[in-house]
């Protein structure tokens, strides 16, 4: 595959999630906690990697990669396991931390996403202030605390 | 008495005893019922000088009897065409009809079984002949047996209770092959429909697992968005509502009582499907890590716990964690209204049962036992829901996990005074 190599990082975060109305709420969440990042927001897991590789409607950005990818299963196309398989597997976007956030609790789920590499599995909660802190502790402790190495 | 008699006497005896060996060996060997019967039929028509032997199976369904095997010496005769049991003109048939033997030394002599004989034409001049009916245990007809001499033959008394004696004794044989190729039939087809059976089962929890994964999924984000938004909509109120906060704060308990209902639902499909695990569980420790997911709701409670004789156990980790999580959360829930809560969990042998039985027991409002059948049942509930919520699902999923346990529960109540849930995780053997 022809990846472009990343040589530098911005504090993007890219939502990778099909549901508008989960993204506003996220976003509605993030602005909640005043956290200035800028959210990318792709609708697949095809156009994350789209957007990751500047392929396709992509191919004419500059590479930025993101800080953090919040991660989506349940979606069209290329699903969410199917994508963290990918970013995992990629020796460009493994150092990139995945969230998983999703409706599910099934333990199946957790293990898969854990085994596929996953840095976190977030339960979207059905109560709004739970879901709200969610967002606000995945932010502040990828974004903030838990900085990885980055490659100079 | 002479030695050349004592020799024919012995040559009969030796004869006899060969012959009850050909069926014997056939029938305790043979590898099929044409292998039986090609067996004996070629062992009969040696030991007794017949040149030429016929064994015919009989089929109900067609009313005729067809040559399962043929010995022929004299190689002229050909294997006979299916009979038909009404036919006039073969002696199998007419065995057959009556259930009796035909003897015939020489049919010379024998106006009786000539008259059969003329009726064909035949290549050889057959001289003696022995028909049998072969006839089950119960006195069904199998087939029958048939020898045929181109010389005369001379068959004493004591030749006929000798040959009855062996198709007798051959009648079982076949009876008994006929049952073990129906009974292996019958396997076949079972062990068929087994596997069919299986696969559709298969099938079923395939579909039954991508149901549970869509209730998971797809059922909770619109409840998720309904309550966000809301939540939204009481927050950006231009002025303060309290009519419209209270409208707002129903509906958001809406969701969150079928956020659970969801929830209860989930697990109890998936226990019924899961695999039951056996793993050395400690009891003491599950249920302090119980107690502590239940932290929230007991900053403004009293409850006094007290926890006798809790061992490690055999069972499903994750199972037994759902069904004590439910049986406390219950406990915690029907206490509510008591100053101070006792709930005690433990284990006690009882006389009667050579299992350990647990108990979960608490001093809460208890339950009228005459509704007692009701209080297992999926979607049961014995509280009205402004003085306890729940989903009715609690219950039936411990239900559930006991009997995969293949153990039993049940429940001792007292309106206002308490109730105790007792049950065993594993099967009681009869006490003697």
């Amino acid at each position: 595959m022809g990846e472009k190599i990343a040589n530098y990082y911005t504090n993007k975060i890219l939502l990778v999630e099909d549901n508008y109305k989960d993204v506003e709420l996220i976003k509605i969440a993030l602005s909640e906690y005043n956290i200035e990042h800028e959210i990318k927001v792709v609708n697949d897991g095809a156009e994350a990697l789209d957007y990751l590789y500047c392929k396709g409607k992509y191919q004419n950005n500059t590479l930025k990669q993101p800080s953090l990818i919040i991660l989506d299963l349940k979606m069209p196309k290329l699903n969410g396991f199917e994508l963290l398989a990918q970013l995992k597997a990629s020796d460009n976007c493994k150092q990139i931390p995945v969230v998983v956030f999703t409706s599910s609790n099934q333990d199946t789920d957790i293990e898969r996403a854990y085994h596929l590499g996953a840095n976190a599995f977030v339960i979207k909660s059905v109560d709004f202030t739970e879901f709200s802190n969610a967002i606000r502790n995945i932010i502040s402790f990828w974004i903030y605390t838990n900085k990885t190495t980055k490659f100079d | 008495m002479p030695d050349d008699k004592l020799e024919i006497i012995e040559n009969i005896l030796n004869r006899d005893r060969k012959a009850f060996q050909i069926i014997a060996e056939a029938a305790t060997s043979s590898t099929s019922l044409t292998d039986l019967c090609t067996r004996v039929i070629n062992g009969l028509t040696d030991t007794f000088d017949f040149e030429v032997g016929t064994i015919m199976l009989y089929d109900e369904n067609k009313h005729q009897f067809n040559v399962i095997a043929y010995h022929d010496e004299s190689d002229s005769e050909g294997e006979p065409e299916p009979i038909g049991i009404n036919d006039q003109t073969y002696l199998h048939a007419y065995v057959g009809r009556t259930k009796e033997a035909i003897f015939s030394q020489d049919v010379e002599n024998d106006e009786f079984v000539l008259s059969f004989l003329n009726k064909h034409d035949s290549k050889i001049n057959i001289r003696a002949i022995i028909t049998w009916p072969l006839l089950s245990s119960r006195g069904k007809l199998l087939g029958s047996l048939q020898l045929i001499s181109l010389t005369p033959k001379k068959i004493s008394d004591k030749d006929r209770d000798l040959f009855k004696a062996i198709a007798e004794l051959f009648a079982l044989a076949v009876e008994r092959t006929l049952a073990e190729n129906s009974l292996q039939k019958l396997n076949e087809e079972l062990e068929k429909r087994v596997f069919e059976r299986t696969a559709e089962l298969e099938n079923l929890n395939n579909e039954l697992a991508s149901f549970s994964y869509s209730v998971s999924h797809d059922l909770r984000a619109p409840l998720r968005h309904i309550a966000g938004f809301v939540e939204l909509i009481s927050k950006n109120l231009q002025e303060p509502n309290t009519k419209v906060q209270h409208y707002i704060q129903i509906i958001i308990k809406s969701t969150k009582e079928m956020n659970q209902l969801i929830e209860d639902l989930l697990y109890f499909s998936q226990i019924s499907r899961s695999e039951i695990k056996n793993e050395e569980i400690n009891f003491k420790q599950l249920i302090n890590e119980i107690i502590t997911e239940f932290d929230s709701e007991l900053k403004n409670r009293t409850i006094n716990w007290k926890f006798e004789n809790l061992t490690t156990i055999q069972g499903d980790l994750s199972l037994i964690r759902i069904l004590m999580r439910n049986l406390i959360s219950n406990a915690i829930k029907f206490t509510r209204t008591k100053v101070i809560a006792e709930i005690e969990i433990g284990c006690i042998q009882f006389r009667d049962k050579d299992v350990p039985v647990f108990y979960v027991k608490d001093n809460g409002v208890g339950f009228d036992m005459n509704y007692y059948d009701k209080l297992f049942g999926v979607f049961q509930r014995l509280h009205k829901d402004s003085e306890f919520e729940g989903t009715g699902i609690g219950l039936a999923t411990v239900r559930r996990i006991i009997t995969k346990h293949a153990g039993t529960i049940w429940a001792e109540s007292e309106i206002n005074k308490g109730t105790t849930f007792y049950f065993t995780l594993s099967q009681e053997n009869e006490v003697t």
